[in-house]
């Protein structure tokens, strides 16, 4: 078994946790397990509630996913330095695909349990390692959204809607606005939902009304209030939903998050209230570790696994409607 | 609310659907997973059977009682082998004003219509407009409604906006008659200002095409009270593949996409495990046809 020091030596070459401290690293390595298992070993299985996230050492590991028809579908490898099994922590939800070893792996995992001590004992450290999970989730969004792309180039499209341009915003009120049932405000005390109420702008944007458009840079991250805005990946003429947002929702994270501009667009698809907040307003209140803080990056996290599940179930939905269409070509692989 | 389950494809024993499987139909009745309230307003089921004498016209069984202690339809269903079904369990809310009786249970379907439909949803505040509706809802129609339900008047409103209700109806038709009626109720809701969210899955058939849709009116727009089910887009599934049975200790459909015959669409799978499923996409329709054994599906925003 490895030491402390060899496992904090193999953080510190992975990309997601370049600069952290020495500090971090090591209290991330007293809490994994390390793993090694043979050739055709179910790593994380489709369906099961999560156990935790695995950092890959050596050896490779394969995606695959039951889709309907009982039919495997291949969609991506993992080799030494990736990350992998984080959404279901990051929401608690159920494992969207099974992960298969295809020769002996090893590597790390951080475990549930330590997962979520890591999210309440509140130290910056510990929230500095939360933001680089958040910066992996990031990518994967990122490298999903290509893959539906791609998808969607060997389909014919089909006739949408015309783009809409208006961006049309108004000054709103927070009355009549139930705070304390909505996910996210429910957890905050009296003041800090005053405080958030402080540092953000209330907005209502009518239904169908642009919120940011595809490859905008992005400054603003919306928490939607009342009514519902929804993600569209735009490919061409074509645009597509990828996810629509109910109240309590955050929304725009992914660019305010990695600096790129917007990979969807935005729009409210019914009469909606949003609070707007700067996104140096997030960094900022990030930065100040406060309760706040954690509860905003626990419900960033959630948002970002909630769009990477809708991409995941678009991408299987668009393979299968290829493969009906294929009749008989034999399952593929994306 | 309730739960609707629609199938498509080679015959299939009934009981496999509303029986056998783990979170089965008539167990959603009275154990949903993806609800919080029971379904206890009554069952009601169309089913076509190319074995059955004129196979084109569908049967039809209703009931006001508890399906799952019904012995009849118990037995009927491990007789039954149809290709196509369109099945209900009603969901109401749980007081006096509601009319529970024989009317009221889906699938709809007036005679000499094509096509049948099953509701799963609520239109807000329904009784303030319900009598602006009918002003769009053809007289020939009007005089065949029987019920009082807002799922009724919205089969009415789209065998109104079908130019042949009676012909056979083709996909483009019915996606044209259904985006018409759900841009005829946004609008008398508009005028009547309502603005509450109101959730409209609609499965319409016709034995050989399934229309599904995944829509709801003034999503995340709430009254005074706020529940979970304003925060959640209600529920739409759907699996394909061949012969669903039980498959290695599971219920699933099994051949993989590119050999599919066979579509399942219900408002929440019909097991505790959801990996074979998809979830047709918010504001969207999902269609499925059957021609020749052959299955397409594909999937329509809607623009209403």
């Amino acid at each position: 078994m490895l030491s402390v020091p060899e496992i904090v030596e193999f953080f510190t070459t992975l990309p997601l946790f370049r600069g952290l401290g020495a500090h971090q690293l090591e209290q991330l390595a007293r809490m994994v397990r390390p793993f090694e298992c043979g050739p055709a070993t179910t790593l994380i299985r489709q369906g099961d509630e999560s156990d935790g996230m695995y950092f890959i050492r050596s050896g490779s590991v394969e995606i695959r996913a039951r889709v309907p028809g009982d039919a495997a579908m291949t969609f991506r490898r993992y080799g030494p330095g990736d990350l992998l099994g984080e959404v279901a922590l990051l929401d608690r939800g159920v494992r969207t695909a099974t992960a298969f070893t295809l020769e002996t792996t090893a590597g790390y995992c951080l475990g549930r349990r330590h997962f979520e001590t890591l999210r309440l004992d509140r130290t910056p450290a510990s929230l500095m390692i939360m933001q680089r999970v958040i910066d992996n989730t990031c990518v994967c969004i990122r490298r999903s959204f290509e893959l539906i792309a791609e998808l969607h180039r060997e389909a014919t499209p089909l006739p949408r809607s015309p783009p809409k341009v208006t961006i049309e915003f108004c000054e709103a009120e927070a009355t009549g606005i139930p705070f304390r049932s909505l996910p996210f405000f429910s957890r905050l005390s009296s003041e800090e939902l005053q405080d958030f109420l402080r540092v953000g702008r209330l907005l209502d944007a009518k239904r169908g009304s642009i919120v940011y458009c595809h490859g905008s840079p992005s400054d603003e991250v919306y928490l939607v209030l009342r009514g519902a805005l929804r993600s569209m990946l735009q490919h061409g003429q074509a645009r597509f939903q990828i996810a629509v947002h109910p109240p309590g929702s955050i929304v725009g994270v992914l660019s305010a998050l990695d600096g790129q501009p917007n990979a969807t667009s935005c729009e409210a698809c019914e009469m909606s209230r949003v609070l707007a907040l700067k996104a140096t307003t997030i960094r900022m209140l990030q930065d100040a570790h406060t309760p706040l803080a954690w509860h905003l990056t626990e419900h960033i996290q959630q948002g970002l696994a909630h769009v990477l599940r809708q991409c995941t179930e678009h991408i299987f939905r668009l393979e299968l409607e290829h493969q009906l269409q294929a009749g008989g070509k034999g399952a593929s692989d994306v | 609310m309730c739960r609707v389950l629609a199938y498509l494809g080679s015959p299939i024993p009934l009981e496999n659907l509303l029986y056998k499987p783990d979170s089965s139909l008539l167990k959603q009745a009275y154990r949903p997973k993806m609800l919080e309230m029971l379904n206890l307003a009554g069952f009601g089921m169309m089913a076509w059977d190319s074995t059955s004498y004129v196979p084109d016209v569908p049967y039809r069984y209703v009931t006001t009682e508890l399906p799952i202690f019904d012995a009849n339809l118990r037995n009927l269903s491990a007789k039954l082998r149809p290709y196509s079904v369109l099945a209900h369990v009603r969901g109401v809310p749980y007081h006096d004003q509601v009319h529970v009786n024989l009317q009221n249970l889906h699938p709809f379907h007036y005679e000499g219509a094509s096509v049948a439909l099953a509701h799963n949803g609520d239109l807000a505040n329904f009784n303030s407009y319900k009598f602006s509706l009918l002003e769009h809802v053809r007289p020939e129609f009007r005089t065949k409604i029987r019920g009082s339900t807002d799922s009724e008047l919205i089969y009415a409103l789209l065998l109104s906006h079908l130019e042949d209700p009676g012909g056979r109806t083709h996909f483009d038709e019915l996606l044209k008659a259904l985006e018409g009626t759900l841009c005829t109720l946004r609008k008398v809701r508009l005028q009547e200002g309502v603005t509450r969210s109101s959730s409209t899955n609609l499965f319409v058939m016709n034995g050989n095409m399934l229309l599904a849709t995944r829509f709801t009116f003034d999503f995340g727009c709430y009254g005074d009270n706020i529940n979970k089910d304003t925060l959640r887009y209600l529920s739409q599934w759907f699996t394909v593949g061949r012969d669903y049975d039980f498959h290695d200790g599971e219920w699933k459909m099994i051949g993989g996409a590119t050999h599919a015959d066979s579509i399942i669409v219900a408002s929440e799978p019909l097991t505790v495990d959801t990996t074979t499923w998809l979830q047709v996409p918010e504001y969207s329709a999902l269609y499925a046809g059957l021609d020749d054994g052959t299955l397409t599906i594909r999937t329509v925003e809607l623009t209403a």
